[in-house]
Parts: structure tokens; C-alpha cells; sequence
């Protein structure tokens, strides 16, 4: 009949230009990234020396001599690990201290609204700043590093922790109630469950901040790490040193978060 | 004369009251009860810990001596001197990481396209640590006031512009809809709906980032310069002078709050007027 | 009451300020990438001057109608004309009322009201002049620096129907605007916009899922099929004005209006649930 061959028709037409649609997308999308940038690799290693001084900019070709170099002394991966190490366990130190301070205090709103101010006062101190003054108390060693990655980690988590605890609705816990649940059941199957969401975004995001801590921490006072060989090229004047090694962490921050990603994405299937 | 009797109506609310009332107040007393002897507590523990010789007071000094050396600091011009680098610098920094964090957002959302073809690399950028890159930018720009101001300002830039664009984006396709109906052109659109619907994620994303910024500037004085409140912490520590120190430390933090008690008000006045509105009123 | 069948033949043109020819929407949904057929050969010939309600099951593509007058879309297929001209673009002599109030939660009440004048440049004093009219008109009068989230439900849906009546465009489409009010707050506003609609008679296409409000309210109620949505009939209500939408069951025809419009549509919900709303398996209804 006319009336389906007419509407077969219209289907087609709509499923015709959404193909289109996306082709060009793609095209003008995808590629455009790629050749924006190609483009501005390329500009970079041939304007260096000609308008972009080389000494601000560098040029691709000798950041990657620069990489290579690394590698090929062997400082590369003594380097490496020793961030990774100062990071995982400021990590680990940063993540169990806050996770505690939050079920307490998540808890507890009383004591909550009691310790509220201090929070506020020490979240206002600028993290770096306490980074000398753990060089006083713990020296130059790799424990300062630590202590200041668990101080940026801490708050993050903690943050989320507890806005995470507070966020579980009352009528959970009511409902809860009645059925007959006890304070310890409450906690875990529901105020848990419930503050794991925020919990885990705060466990996501303070990966990085860690790494960052350990970097900093190096940059005050360190003769080795990833965060050394950083201030130790800028203290040379090796723009191309500084860059090889800033690219080094944005590789090791990028990997961290794909695997976190992957992890999550496990876990996320795990519990269905 | 008349007689007032209250109804039985009457009694019962005045009693709801009262008892809302009181139990507010208890719960008020309580907390503040506890917080005046969690601080007596923690200062006087920590005064009689270290006066008893518990902690070693060259390691950790004790709140008399910060004290002390607060006040020294203050009434020699010093602490003014110091805070002034730290100010300018965070004040300067702020203010242009903030304006051009709102420029992008505004000119990236403009038009699809160079949105996302953009975007991976803004990410990509966002996933460098930006205090990372405090060595680079003291190798560019040395250790003057500049290099400071440029990590303030990067700090700032991000967090800013990704909150705007969220804001920018999350305005209601209906409420576009609506306005186009009614003859709005797309400067109206921007002015009358995008924007404003933008500015608490603004606002949020400037009170965020105020310790951040600050953190950038502390940190590019750690890495080179000749005064500011982080210089003179990094330059204590060869005189383990832990009292000047925190008494720095503190002052950094009365700063860091003093901005954010500021912006709290122009939050809460905006935020009132975007209250979500849910139900049937 | 007669029943006017789909394409309904008769008046001249200019008589008709919106008509829908042959109109076919489809999309691609989403996540399945299958093309959907939205409305298929939607034929509507609709008089100036008359309030016509839509009624039919969910997804029977009774918004994409107004969204196609309005001109927020475009038809895959078919045209729509207003005023005898094609829709190009966004169709801005349209007013639009949504379900959501959509009021901009940081403009007083009286700002959100004047926010179309503002729009088309007209000057402050002649903009509060109106709008003042109109919210006391709807008894809102004193609340007009009230914030929207300071406002009820019902209060706000006033608000929103009055800033779109404001611009005095000559047809207004409305969404299930009385949607998410309760029952009491609903009659009230029903009747509200009833008695605004008698002093200027714009032209109304009003959508709905309640069969009752569509008769108290409507000339014309318009039934569509399930998806993909086509007119099934167009029938005439008959009551005649004005309407007592307190007690619109007792006015005299009610009942025979209601019976074939619930027999008409209760087949289509039945079908709905069967299917899927977009799939194409349909077999011709018997009438009445």
C-alpha cells in the first residue's frame, strides 16, 4: 500500500541523514584534533629559533633527546619509583585517616558541628605551606614526602567521606529503623552503601593529589625523584630537561588514571 | 477589660514552639561548649606537653611562642612587608585566572565545534598537576612578583572554567526553547538566560579555588623570590624557627578565610534566587 | 455532536491559522540507532479563533505537534504552514506553555512576566502597565516582587501562562501545563484560563492526557492513535460557553462526549501497551 511504501520511505530519509550526520562529524572532528595537533607540533619545532625563542620553548626534537638521555643514564626509573613510592604511601596513610575521621565524624553531627570550625581553620592553610616545617620535623628524607602526600589527600577524602555520610537520606535509615536494624547494621548496610558513591569519587580524586604531593614535597627539598629532576633541569636552565620531566609525570598521572578508571569499572561490574 | 483565653489549638502550638526552640538551644550550648574545650584542650595540652619537656619544644614549639613571635613579626613591619607579596600576587592572580576562566567558558560554548575539538586538550591540560609546572614557570618569568601571579592565575583558571562551562551547559533546553518562542535572539539568550543561570557555578568555583590560588602563589615563592609569607617560611627553616613558622602558617590561613567569609554572602544572596524549585510549592 | 473525520475538508484558508499537511516526523532514537516514526501523515486544518485540545496515549507524539508550530523542529516529511505561510525557523508568533513552570528563578514574578515585552524592546513603563494587568487579572496582584521559589505551584503556572499571554500572540500551544498540580489547584486554573481565553479568543492547541479537562475546556478535541501517532478523529464537544469547569459533568452532553471519547482512546492505550510506542504494526480501527 501507498501509505507504508510512503512512510518506509521517511524512515530511510531520517536514518540516511543521521549516517551523514555522523560521518561528518567524525571526520570534522576526529581529524581536526589530530591535525590541530600535528599543526602545532610541527609549528613548534619549526619556529623554534626563528620566532619562538628556544629557550622559553624548547622544541619537541630535544625534549625527546632529553627523554632518551634519562633513560639511557638510568636515572629514569630510580626516579620514577621513588615518586610512586613517596605517592602510594602517602596514599595509603592519607586515605586510612581520613576514612576513619569521616565515618566519626559523619556519624556523629554533634561532634561533627563541634570540630566543623577547626576544619575549617586547617582546610584554610594553604597545603603547600606546611611542606618546610615537615622538613623541620621529618628532615629531607622520604618521610616528609609521604606525610605532605597524606596532608592533600587526607582532605580530599575526607570531604567526600563526610558529605557522603551526611548524604544518605533520612528515609534509608528510618526505614531501616523500623524493620529493626541495629546501630551496627545501620552502619554498614546502610550508611556505607549509601556514602560509597561520594566515598569513591573522593578515592579517585585524591590519587592525583597525591602524586602532587609527593612532587611538591621534592621540589622543597629532594636530590632525587621525578619532582627533582624537574627543579634540578629549571635550576640549570634546561628548558628541554624541564619539559622531558614534566611530561614523564603527565605520563605517569595519565596511567594512573586509566588504571583507576579500569579498576573502577571492575568494581563497578563486581557490584553489579 | 477583654479576657484572652487561648484554645486548646493555640496552647499546643505555642508548646511546639517552645520545645523546638529549647531543643535548638541545647544543641547549640552543647556544640559550642564543645568547642571552646576542644581549643583549651588542644592549646593547653599542647603548651603544658611541651613545657613538661613530652614534646621537645625547638622541634614544635608551643602556642606562647608562636604567639610571640606573631606579635614580633607584626610590630616590626615584617608580617605587613611579607603579606603584602603573598596578597598582591593572589589578589592579581585571582582576578585574571577567574576573568579568562570565564572568557573560555563563555567563547568555547559558543559553537559546538571548537568546544570539542578542544576539549580532549583541556583535559589533557587539567590532568597536568599545574604546581608541577612551578619550575617552568620560575624558569620563564624568574622570581619576581610575575611568576607567582602566573600560577595563581593557572590555578585559578581551570577550576573556573570547567564549573562555568558545566553551568553554561546544564541550562535548560526548555527554558531555550521557550525563550526562542518568544523572540529571544542569541544574545539574549546569553544575556538574559545562560549567564545568569551560570553565575552559582561561578561563584562556587571562585570560593573553591581562593585556597588553590594561594597555594600557587605560596608555592612560587618556595621556588624563588625575595618576600611573601611563603618565602618567609622556606627561609626559617635553615633557623628551625618552627614559632615563626606556624605563626606564618597562621596568618596565611586568617587570609585564605578572610577571602572566603567575603564571598559567602555574595553566594548565599545569588544562590537564593536559584533555589531549585520542586514540587508543588 | 458531529464527528469531524481526519482531514477535515471546509472554510477558506486564512480562516485556518495552522494546518499540518501530510506532516511525517521521524528520529533516530538515541541508543538502539533505529529510526522511529514519531507522527505519520498528521493532517490538522485548525480555525482561528478556537481551543482545540490533543488528547491521546504517552508517546503518541501529541508534543512533537506543537514543538513542529513552533518551529523548535522540523518535519521530516509534509509541511506546516501558519497563517498560510510554511514555518521556517523558530516560529516566534507562537506563545508556549510548557508542564514545567520554567519561570528564571532570579527574576521577580512581575519580571518574568514582562521578560517577552523586554525582549521585543518595549518601553519599561508600557511593559509594567500590562503585565500588572494581567497578574490581577489572576489575582496575583501584591506578589509581583515575589521570587519564584517564594510562589506555589498553582501561582507559578499562572505566572507562566500570563508572561506567555503577554505578547498577545495569536495562537498559544500548551503542554500538559496543568500537569503537575494537584486536582483542587487544577479546576481553578482551568477555569482562570477559560475566562482569560473569552476576552481575547486567541487561537489555542492544548495538549493533554485528561479526557475531562479536554472536554470542559475545549471546541474541538483532537484523538491520536499510538505511535507512530496519526489522527484518528477530530470530534466536536458541543457544550455550549460559557463553561462551569466545576461542574462540567452535569453539563448537558457530557456524558455522550466522554463515552466516545474514552471508547476511541481506550482502544489506543490498550494498543500502546502492546507495542511499544514507534512500532509500525497497526490495523484499521472500527469507527465508534
Amino acid at each position: 500500500m501507498a501509505a507504508i511504501a510512503h512512510r518506509e520511505r521517511v524512515l530511510e530519509r531520517v536514518v540516511d541523514e543521521h549516517r551523514r550526520r555522523r560521518r561528518h562529524d567524525f571526520w570534522t572532528l576526529y581529524l581536526t584534533r589530530v591535525a590541530v595537533l600535528v599543526a602545532l607540533l610541527l609549528a613548534w619545532q619549526l619556529l623554534s629559533g626563528v620566532l619562538l625563542d628556544p629557550y622559553f620553548f624548547s622544541r619537541p626534537s630535544l625534549i625527546w633527546h632529553q627523554l632518551v638521555l634519562l633513560v639511557q643514564s638510568g636515572r629514569f626509573t630510580g626516579n620514577v619509583l621513588l615518586t610512586v613510592e613517596e605517592a602510594f604511601l602517602g596514599y595509603l596513610l592519607g586515605t586510612v585517616a581520613a576514612t576513619v575521621a569521616a565515618a566519626v565524624l559523619g556519624l556523629l553531627p554533634r561532634a561533627y558541628a563541634i570540630v566543623e570550625p577547626f576544619l575549617l581553620a586547617v582546610y584554610s592553610i594553604p597545603s603547600v605551606a606546611i611542606g618546610p616545617l615537615l622538613i623541620v620535623w621529618l628532615g629531607i628524607g622520604i618521610d616528609s614526602k609521604v606525610v605532605l602526600a597524606a596532608y592533600f589527600v587526607f582532605f580530599v577524602v575526607f570531604m567526600n567521606g563526610v558529605s557522603g555520610v551526611r548524604s544518605v537520606p533520612r528515609g534509608w535509615i528510618d526505614v531501616a529503623r523500623v524493620m529493626g536494624a541495629g546501630r551496627g547494621q545501620l552502619v554498614t548496610k546502610v550508611v556505607l552503601r549509601g556514602a560509597a558513591p561520594h566515598f569513591m569519587t573522593g578515592l579517585r580524586t585524591a590519587v592525583p593529589q597525591a602524586v602532587i604531593g609527593a612532587i611538591v614535597g621534592e621540589f622543597i627539598s629532594s636530590q632525587r625523584g621525578i619532582g627533582f629532576l624537574i627543579s634540578d633541569a629549571s635550576a640549570r636552565y634546561n628548558t628541554a630537561g624541564v619539559f622531558a620531566a614534566i611530561s614523564v609525570l603527565s605520563i605517569l598521572v595519565l596511567v594512573m588514571a586509566i588504571l583507576l578508571s579500569g579498576l573502577s569499572r571492575l568494581g563497578a561490574r563486581r557490584a553489579g | 477589660m477583654a479576657v484572652v483565653t487561648l484554645s486548646r489549638a493555640d496552647r499546643a502550638l505555642w508548646r511546639a514552639t517552645e520545645d523546638a526552640r529549647r531543643s535548638r538551644r541545647n544543641w547549640a550550648v552543647s556544640v559550642w561548649l564543645g568547642r571552646l574545650c576542644l581549643l583549651a584542650g588542644l592549646l593547653g595540652g599542647w603548651e603544658l606537653a611541651a613545657d613538661r619537656h613530652l614534646l621537645d619544644p625547638t622541634f614544635t614549639s608551643k602556642p606562647s611562642a608562636i604567639a610571640r613571635a606573631w606579635w614580633q613579626l607584626a610590630t616590626t613591619g615584617s608580617l605587613w612587608h611579607h603579606t603584602q607579596y603573598t596578597l598582591t600576587e593572589f589578589a592579581v592572580g585571582f582576578a585574571l585566572g577567574a576573568l579568562l576562566g570565564v572568557l573560555a567558558a563563555c567563547l568555547l560554548t559558543l559553537s559546538d565545534l571548537p568546544y570539542r575539538v578542544l576539549e580532549p586538550y583541556l583535559l589533557a591540560l587539567y590532568g597536568i598537576p599545574k604546581l608541577a609546572l612551578g619550575p617552568l614557570i620560575v624558569l620563564w618569568f624568574g622570581v619576581g612578583l610575575l611568576p607567582k601571579i602566573v600560577l595563581a592565575a593557572m590555578m585559578t583558571f581551570f577550576l573556573v572554567y570547567m564549573n562555568t562551562v558545566v553551568g553554561i551547559r546544564s541550562t535548560s533546553g526548555d527554558m531555550v526553547a521557550l525563550l526562542r518562542v518568544m523572540g529571544a535572539t542569541r544574545r539574549d539568550l546569553y544575556r538574559r538566560l545562560i549567564l545568569p543561570h551560570a553565575l552559582p557555578y561561578t561563584l562556587t568555583a571562585l570560593r573553591l579555588t581562593i585556597p588553590i590560588a594561594i597555594v600557587g602563589a605560596v608555592l612560587g615563592e618556595f621556588l624563588g623570590a625575595t618576600g611573601g609569607l611563603g618565602y618567609l617560611i622556606y627561609e626559617q627553616v635553615t633557623f628551625l624557627a618552627v614559632d615563626k613558622m606556624m605563626a606564618a602558617i597562621a596568618t596565611l590561613a586568617a587570609i585564605v578565610l578572610a577571602f572566603r567569609l567575603l564571598l559567602l554572602p555574595l553566594e548565599r544572596s545569588v544562590n537564593r534566587h536559584h533555589k531549585a524549585i520542586g514540587g508543588n510549592g | 455532536m458531529a464527528d469531524v473525520s481526519a482531514n477535515g475538508r471546509g472554510g477558506a484558508p486564512r480562516a485556518e491559522v495552522v494546518e499540518l499537511v501530510s506532516v511525517y516526523k521521524a528520529f533516530v532514537a538515541g541508543g538502539t540507532r533505529q529510526a522511529k516514526l514519531a507522527l505519520e501523515d498528521v493532517s490538522l486544518r485548525v480555525p482561528r479563533g478556537e481551543f482545540w485540545s490533543i488528547i491521546g496515549p504517552s508517546g503518541c507524539g501529541k508534543s512533537t505537534i506543537l514543538n513542529l508550530i513552533a518551529g523548535l523542529s522540523a518535519p521530516t516529511d509534509g509541511t506546516i504552514l501558519y497563517d498560510g505561510r510554511a514555518v521556517r525557523g523558530v516560529n516566534t508568533d507562537v506563545g508556549y506553555v510548557t508542564q514545567d513552570d520554567n519561570l528564571l528563578p532570579w527574576r521577580t514574578l512581575q519580571a518574568n512576566v514582562e521578560l517577552a515585552l523586554e525582549l521585543r524592546g518595549v518601553p519599561a513603563a508600557r511593559r509594567a502597565e500590562r503585565s500588572r494587568e494581567l497578574i490581577a487579572r489572576v489575582g496575583l496582584a501584591g506578589f509581583e516582587r515575589h521570587y519564584p521559589a517564594e510562589l506555589s505551584g498553582g501561582m507559578r503556572k499562572r505566572a507562566s501562562i500570563i508572561r506567555t499571554l503577554i505578547y498577545e500572540a495569536p495562537v498559544i500551544l500548551m503542554d500538559e501545563p496543568f500537569g503537575p498540580l494537584d486536582a483542587q489547584t487544577r479546576l481553578v486554573l482551568q477555569d482562570d484560563l477559560l475566562r482569560l481565553w473569552e476576552r481575547s479568543r486567541q487561537t489555542i492547541l492544548f495538549v493533554t492526557h485528561d479526557l475531562v479537562e479536554a472536554i470542559a475546556l475545549s471546541d474541538k478535541v483532537v484523538v491520536m492513535s499510538a505511535g507512530p501517532g496519526r489522527i484518528k478523529h477530530v470530534y466536536e464537544v458541543g457544550i455550549p460557553r460559557p463553561r462551569d469547569v466545576f461542574h462540567i459533568h452535569q453539563a448537558p452532553g457530557f456524558s455522550l462526549i466522554y463515552d466516545r471519547l474514552w471508547a476511541d482512546i481506550s482502544g489506543e492505550i490498550a494498543m500502546s501497551r502492546r507495542a511499544p510506542a514507534g512500532e509500525a504494526v497497526r490495523t484499521r480501527e472500527a469507527e465508534g
